[in-house]
């Protein structure tokens, strides 16, 4: 198996806090990978590491079997960078910056580029700071298109874009990910509009990896389950259940396990869980399941 | 590669680099005008009285201005890069962090000393117009001083801008504010004379600082 990612053991602090501790994970060739969690878990400092914007405490991340810190230009070449925010030399008109990218990368698709412009009801001349965040995001994912690079790492593409933009981009994302040997290492806080779009993913929570499995793998074991309760329960996270919320009488516990060995459990636990059942779930439910709605 | 980034820089700097001539030619201009209507309505005796007892430098106007065209380069160049964290866009291109950052410097220092030989030239044609070869050589290593401190504000304000931790942009700042105001601080004809070649060597030094803060930012210094 060839990976275009290897994170081994990373650590990172700011000052005392603890960002994480031993995250480890690989992202194979040609996969579309999510790094996923709320706010503050992790996701962006982990995204700098990979791109080389910062050293980590300890641990090492390699891109194509390189220190990330220390690329070399040529693998440079090999790996487009979308910033959070879609952020982009606003000084420039969109030709400015087309012009300005093509003399970097030998394999530039200025087609690409103009034919998902031509979308836009833009002008060549319209500057990047006069446009919309959602005009911007194209203009960046254009870039990155006609860049055709080899690994594509996106730092939250959702952010402060509309249904339709957000739709846009995973279309054109999808399409881009057909392509032979491409690889793709996302993030993003909107989790529903991964769904069919992920292969393997890691979930990070306040305390570092919750979650590291394929996503198929993660929808088809990770399981709610709702029953009523007359009375408030308080629930521990273990082995079997990994998460429990009550609102009233309506409890619901998060567990890989089946119906009857989490039934059984509560069982044991002193608990007679009325009307208990299973709850079909979306990769957003499961996902507030896992990591919890605070 | 190199010439797709001087278009960036270009792109950057061209209103700048406009605007620094214009403030340029105007002091120029006032130094010209003062020049032709001192000698107007006084004799030239009166005028080396002026020089002589009384410090005055006729070329006074323009002082300031390397220090102000090296501040609105540096600010020009870097602000767009330490704004949205843009930087990073810059030193992922396909080329090496210090390579670009060397770049990114030597065009605006290109630039600064392509207007202050323009700007002396011009000072030089005036001078020698109105004075001897003494007072035009006094003038031009009294007005060397000047454009150091201009370049030193340059690079002074490129780090501070692209360095990530504010105790140590204070810091540069300072050290900044105290280096520039040295060079400035004598009124009199020919100060620096014999300090010159040390300043000189300190600033073409100062060129080195940003590949520092460079290095801070790229470590993600926080």
């Amino acid at each position: 198996m060839e990976y275009v990612v290897e994170v081994n053991n990373l650590t990172h602090y700011y000052g005392k806090k603890v960002v994480y501790e031993n995250l480890n994970f690989k992202i194979k060739k040609g996969s579309v990978f999510g790094l996923l969690g709320k706010n503050g878990t992790g996701k962006t400092t982990t995204i700098n590491i990979l791109n080389g914007f910062l050293k980590p405490r300890s641990g090492r991340c390699l891109i194509f079997g390189e220190d990330s810190y220390k690329l070399l230009p040529e693998t440079k070449a090999r790996v487009g960078f979308l910033i959070e925010g879609h952020i982009q030399y606003s000084f420039m008109n969109i030709k400015q910056i087309e012009k300005f990218y093509s003399r970097f990368y030998p394999n530039w698709k200025s087609d690409a580029y103009w034919e998902l412009l031509s979308k836009l009801k833009v002008l060549p001349d319209q500057p990047l700071s006069k446009m919309s965040c959602g005009q911007r995001s194209q203009v960046a994912l254009g870039l990155l298109l006609a860049q055709d690079p080899d690994l594509l790492i996106l730092d939250d593409y959702s952010m402060g874009l509309d249904a339709g933009y957000r739709r846009l981009f995973l279309d054109y994302l999808k399409e881009f990910a057909k392509e032979k040997e491409k690889t793709i290492f996302i993030t993003s806080h909107i989790i529903q509009d991964l769904e069919d779009f992920l292969e393997d993913c890691v979930i990070l929570d306040y305390n570092g990896v919750v979650l590291s499995m394929p996503i198929k793998e993660f929808k088809a074991k990770f399981k709610q389950y709702k029953f009523k309760s007359p009375t408030e329960l308080n629930l521990d996270k273990d082995d079997v259940i990994k998460n429990f919320e009550q609102i009233k009488s309506e409890a619901t516990v998060y567990s890989f396990e089946d119906k009857q060995t989490v039934e059984n459990y509560l069982k044991s636990k002193g608990i007679e869980p009325v009307n208990f059942r299973e709850v079909e779930m979306d990769l957003e439910d499961a996902f507030i399941g896992i990591t919890g709605k605070y | 590669m190199f010439i797709a980034l001087s278009y960036k820089e270009w792109l950057k700097t061209r209103w700048f680099l406009l605007g620094s001539l214009v403030i340029g030619l105007a002091a120029i201009l006032t130094i010209l005008l003062k020049l032709g209507a001192f000698f107007e309505f006084n004799s030239a005796s009166s005028f080396w009285n002026y020089v002589v007892f009384k410090d005055y430098l006729y070329y006074g106007t323009f002082k300031f201005v390397p220090l102000v065209i090296g501040l609105l380069i540096a600010g020009a160049q870097f602000v767009p890069e330490f704004s949205s964290y843009r930087l990073k866009l810059t030193l992922h291109l396909p080329v090496k962090e210090n390579l670009l950052l060397f770049y990114m410097v030597g065009y605006g220092t290109f630039f600064l000393i392509i207007l202050d030989l323009f700007f002396m030239l011009l000072l030089i044609l005036i001078s020698a117009h109105y004075f001897p070869s003494e007072i035009v050589w006094s003038m031009i290593f009294t007005v060397i001083p000047w454009m150091l401190a201009g370049l030193g504000a340059y690079f002074f304000t490129s780090a501070v801008l692209i360095e990530p931790l504010w105790p140590r942009r204070v810091l540069l700042a300072l050290f900044g504010y105290g280096f520039v105001s040295q060079l400035l601080y004598s009124m009199g004809y020919m100060a620096y004379v014999k300090s010159l070649p040390v300043f000189t060597v300190l600033v073409a030094l100062q060129f080195t600082l940003i590949f520092l803060s460079g290095f801070r930012f790229k470590r993600g210094a926080r």
